[in-house]
């Protein structure tokens, strides 16, 4: 893809100039990383290394048996579903419920269309302190705190979701009108224009909005504190803040843990981030 | 018209139920929670301005906001800054670009706690990472998690460790600025710094000015890996949740503690509109002068 | 198939998982069939129709092998009788369990400290248990009355102690020999000296050996050594604020006099350096001269078979007054039922079995804890706790206190938590800290 060039040096140039960027991508990368290196240095210490006096950067004798030791103490395995289930629920749920929004703030041609997305704005500048307690209420009442809920509705109502509409909206608007114009002169009801030419043109903006909201959800911590009080029902995040309060500190099975709570998102990014960088700029932010 | 009037209702049935729901009702029941005493149990009293009057009374609230109030003139630039750098050196044309973008990526990916662990050792005042990197400098580096001058600048640290996520918006920005406007410029005789501030900056002001509100936003509300670190940073049944000398008291944290530690709900949704006006009042001041240093595309 | 079909078939399957995922989602925790088993489900109980006993949750801050312990008093108990069975689950944040039991959907029953006991009463979360005693004829003589009386708020009882524990001094042997001291130091001003004498100081100012009890922190020694001294925070009923009083500015004194001479930073480094009670504690690496910590350091020393040559001693008295020898702050663990328990039977009947001799010497034993009952105390069990023979000796003394309840504990403990810091800190000066307190605190006896 072409690209427009940063201002600093780069491209074919000749000789040492070639190698300075490198330099300082590779230097800085190395910040960038030292502290992630360590996280799986330590992840194959045994206790000796960990505790050793003065500190020893690689493990005398790795241990890869942390990894295994993970899944005995802390339900890995389980949490892992768990996050995994809640995070593709809200997907689903927002992939679902955001898009139909969006079009009817784009695309539509109706008197609600900028009162409604000034709405789904105002959502983006409101703190969330300001409904947390109450909705925590509302979910007391429902009898559902401790169960899944409160986590995954919102998410099909693309409550909370208002910085994905954005970007569906925004990325909507660059859909040429001229195309949904001729499909309604056919004949065609907003919905079949909704999916049988919206959906296929927008898949690098749902794709974008689907990584983006994974990642989100996967890490979420807040939502799982108030609302999970089961430690079969924990996420991740959750479970490893619980693991951790407790007095033993086993930090090598803590970062192995992190470590591979990382991972799968590591490697989603790295196959997936063409996809959401031309998604970002496909909806013209700038606009 | 009525028909589509019906259509737009339709569509957009999903949000407006969850708005309603989550949204609405929330902050009307939130506004009224504001004027009553209540704890979960007990139904709600009645108590006029009495919550307002705690919150700006109460020293912890001061402290509270003083505590974010650095966090946000600090932490909102310093990501900033270093995202926009970022974004700058990977847009250049290099090998192992989508590697090194990874790189500087994760970091902004990694869940709160696994950052809150690493960094905790990566700060260790005796055996960690930058300790001991100034002490082969010479320096003797400060306690970073117990000295209460240091707590803040920790966390400014971490957050600007984290901040691959704005680089990517950047970068992705970056990559729209069009190639003409940086070959006219080359043609007129300007340097690399003078592109940068004549042609980069001004047009990618917007994101700029969307990722400075969404950081103040952001930072105004700052609650997980503070609360993460207080409790860390301490053994036994504390329950103050604040830090070293209260360092890391953070309006949200307080608000979290009001709420769900002392069932003050009164005062935690007092707190909570008050938060509210103040971020309104800050995105409306930065809106008004972003008039002054924003240009649009197309121009 | 075409793409009509292939889109038809996603959206199905899409369907099809959503409503699969709403239906499982309003399950909530009955979907945690997968990976970790239930330690105390009763699997022996084969006969049995599931369901035919109710259900008691228990929910507990403990974690590891002192959950381990509490989970075998439930097995036993759920092995004892055919009416009950309780589940226990570790949730080592007590928020969680604030948060839930207010929510109705928390446990049965749950620990804490004796002091929320009257934020807890008030804020209604403790269910009172006057009514269950009586009721049952339950006799509360056997409990050591210090211990009960932590349980009593606005002349209800909302919880039972667990245990009377208190701080005693342990320390490092071999460090003190090194630097000339065969027995430990008994009054403060010996405790003084060898702390002097055995903190060893590197070259850039940071400590290799602490020899004063400042780890985990000063707050946590404070009380411990300030009681030790002979110091009374309150007259009795917390009527009066005798908080100001010689042993307590003799122990403000010396900590600032410590932090002075040694650099707070210093102190924070060597603080920062460890966990608590993890094999990184200083005590535990052989940095710590003199500690003062509740009697469970001794389970946790053999627990991680840490090799430290440690003994016990009473906490050293104010210089000069040997008659406040053997001071203490008593302190208990408690157990409460939740207000919106829904099974308040359960949870009474396990709290009774808990607290009978037996299950409560083998459960404080286990815990290196002193149980809160004459009858536990006596019986064999104690024997097995580690280092019984010098610790239960030290329960006898008489200046023993513990701090009377009163509505504003929590603000209480919050203020003086924070003024003392600031004192630690080099911040102000003992004096001004006493003022400030002097002042400040008799408001919470309001």
């Amino acid at each position: 893809m072409s690209s427009a060039t940063g201002s600093f040096g780069g491209g074919a140039g000749k000789g040492i100039r070639r190698f300075v960027p490198h330099l300082f991508l590779a230097a800085f990368s190395a910040v960038f990383v030292m502290p992630i290196l360590w996280l799986l240095l330590t992840s194959i210490k045994s206790d000796k290394d960990l505790y050793a006096n003065p500190p020893v950067l690689f493990p005398k004798q790795p241990r890869w048996e942390n990894y295994v030791d993970v899944f005995r103490e802390i339900n890995f395995l389980g949490m892992t579903w768990n996050t995994f289930f809640i995070s593709i629920m809200c997907v689903i749920g927002v992939l679902i419920s955001a898009p139909l929004v969006a079009y009817a703030c784009s695309h539509i041609d109706w008197k609600g269309k900028n009162i409604i997305f000034a709405l789904v704005i105002g959502t983006l500048l409101l703190p969330y302190q300001v409904t947390m307690i109450p909705t925590y209420i509302i979910w007391g009442k429902l009898g559902m705190i401790g169960s899944y809920m409160p986590l995954i509705l919102p998410a099909f109502l693309s409550a909370g979701a208002g910085y994905y509409i954005f970007l569906l909206r925004q990325f909507f608007m660059t859909l040429p009108v001229s195309l949904i114009h001729s499909a309604k002169i056919d004949g065609a009801s907003e919905l079949r224009i909704y999916l049988q030419i919206l959906m296929p043109l927008s898949k690098p903006i749902i794709a974008t909005v689907g990584v983006l909201l994974f990642l989100a959800t996967w890490s979420d911590f807040l939502g799982p504190l108030l609302y999970l009080n089961n430690e079969k029902d924990y996420t991740l995040s959750l479970g490893l803040y619980a693991f951790m309060q407790t007095h033993y500190i086993m930090w090598e099975k803590l970062m192995a843990a992190s470590a591979m709570f990382t991972l799968p998102i590591i490697v989603l990014f790295f196959f997936a981030q063409k996809q959401f960088i031309e998604g970002i700029k496909l909806t013209g932010i700038k606009g | 018209m009525k028909r589509a009037t019906l259509t737009g209702l339709l569509f957009s049935s999903p949000f407006l139920i969850g708005f309603i729901a989550f949204t609405l009702y929330p902050i009307g029941a939130s506004l009224v929670y504001s004027f009553t005493d209540f704890n979960m149990f007990k139904s709600p009293s009645w108590v006029g301005l009495d919550n307002y009057r705690w919150v700006f009374q109460e020293k912890d609230v001061w402290k509270s906001i003083a505590n974010t109030l650095y966090m946000v003139l600090f932490a909102t630039p310093i990501s900033l800054i270093v995202g926009l750098l970022l974004a700058q050196m990977l847009n250049m044309k290099v090998r192992g670009q989508s590697i090194y973008r990874t790189l500087y990526y994760i970091p902004s990916i990694v869940p709160a706690i696994a950052t809150s662990l690493v960094w905790m050792w990566v700060l260790n005042p005796k055996s960690g990472l930058i300790n001991t990197a100034l002490g082969y400098l010479g320096i003797r580096g400060p306690n970073w998690l117990l000295d209460p001058v240091w707590t803040k600048p920790s966390l400014i640290l971490m957050g600007a460790w984290g901040a691959g996520g704005i680089m990517i918006i950047f970068l992705a920005s970056l990559q729209d600025v069009p190639r003409s406007l940086y070959e006219s410029a080359e043609i007129d005789g300007a340097g690399k710094v003078r592109k940068f501030f004549s042609i980069t900056l001004p047009s990618i002001s917007p994101i700029i000015l969307f990722q400075l509100i969404m950081g103040l936003i952001t930072y105004f509300q700052y609650f997980a890996q503070a609360f993460m670190l207080a409790s860390m940073t301490n053994s036994g049944a504390n329950q103050t949740m604040a830090g070293p000398e209260k360092s890391l008291l953070f309006y949200a944290v307080l608000l979290y503690r009001e709420a769900f530690v002392d069932f003050r709900m009164g005062h935690a949704s007092a707190m909570a509109w008050v938060l509210f006006l103040i971020t309104s009042i800050v995105t409306y001041l930065i809106f008004r002068s972003s008039n002054r240093w924003v240009t649009y595309g197309g121009d | 198939m075409n793409a009509k079909q292939g889109r038809k078939a996603s959206l199905l399957l899409v369907v099809v998982t959503m409503v699969a995922g709403l239906l499982s989602a309003c399950s909530g925790s009955d979907n945690g069939n997968k990976g970790s088993a239930s330690p105390s489900a009763s699997a022996s109980e084969s006969g049995k129709p599931a369901g035919e006993k109710s259900k008691v949750s228990v929910w507990y801050l403990w974690g590891g092998a002192e959950g381990e312990a509490l989970e075998q008093i439930i097995q036993d108990f759920n092995a004892s009788q055919d009416k009950y069975t309780v589940e226990g689950l570790s949730v080592p944040d007590e928020q969680k369990i604030k948060v839930a039991i207010a929510g109705g959907n928390g446990p049965d029953l749950t620990d804490s400290f004796d002091w929320v006991v009257p934020q807890y009463a008030q804020q209604g979360i403790a269910l009172p248990l006057d009514d269950l005693i009586a009721r049952d004829g339950y006799d509360l003589s056997d409990f050591i009355p210090a211990a009960l009386e932590s349980g009593r708020f606005d002349d209800k009882l909302y919880s039972l102690p667990l245990n009377a524990n208190f701080s005693i001094m342990y320390y490092n042997k071999k460090l003190l020999a090194d630097s000339g001291y065969s027995e430990p130091p008994k009054t403060s001003k010996e405790l003084y000296d060898v702390a002097l004498k055995t903190t060893k100081v590197n070259g850039d100012g940071s400590i290799e050996v602490i020899g004063f009890p400042s780890y985990p922190s000063e707050g946590y020694l404070f009380n411990a050594m300030a009681h030790g001294f002979g110091s009374s925070y309150l007259s009795e009923g917390a009527k009066e604020l005798t908080f100001n009083n010689d042993s307590t500015k003799a122990a403000m004194q010396m900590i600032y006099d410590y932090n002075t001479q040694f650099g707070v930073d210093n102190i924070r480094q060597l603080q920062a350096a460890g966990k608590w009670l993890d094999p990184t504690d200083p005590f535990l690496t052989g940095k710590q001269a003199i500690r003062f910590d509740g009697p469970w350091l001794s389970a946790h020393i053999k627990n991680m078979n840490i090799d430290v040559d440690y003994g016990i001693a009473p906490l050293p008295y104010l210089d000069g007054k040997p008659e406040t020898a053997g001071g203490g702050l008593v302190s208990s663990s408690i157990f409460y039922i939740a207000k919106t328990s829904k099974n308040v039977d359960g949870a009474w009947e396990f709290m009774k079995y808990l607290y009978s001799p037996e299950p409560l010497a083998k459960f404080m034993s286990l815990m290196g804890n002193i149980p809160a009952t004459k009858s536990a105390m006596a019986q064999p069990a104690m024997k097995d706790m580690v280092d019984s023979e010098q610790i239960m000796p030290l329960t006898e003394s008489p200046n023993l206190k513990s701090i009377p309840h009163f509505a504003k504990r929590s603000d209480f403990d919050k203020l003086l938590g924070e003024e003392l810091e600031l004192m630690f800190n080099l911040k102000k000066t003992p004096d001004e800290t006493m003022s400030v307190l002097e002042g400040k605190l008799a408001e919470f006896l309001k």
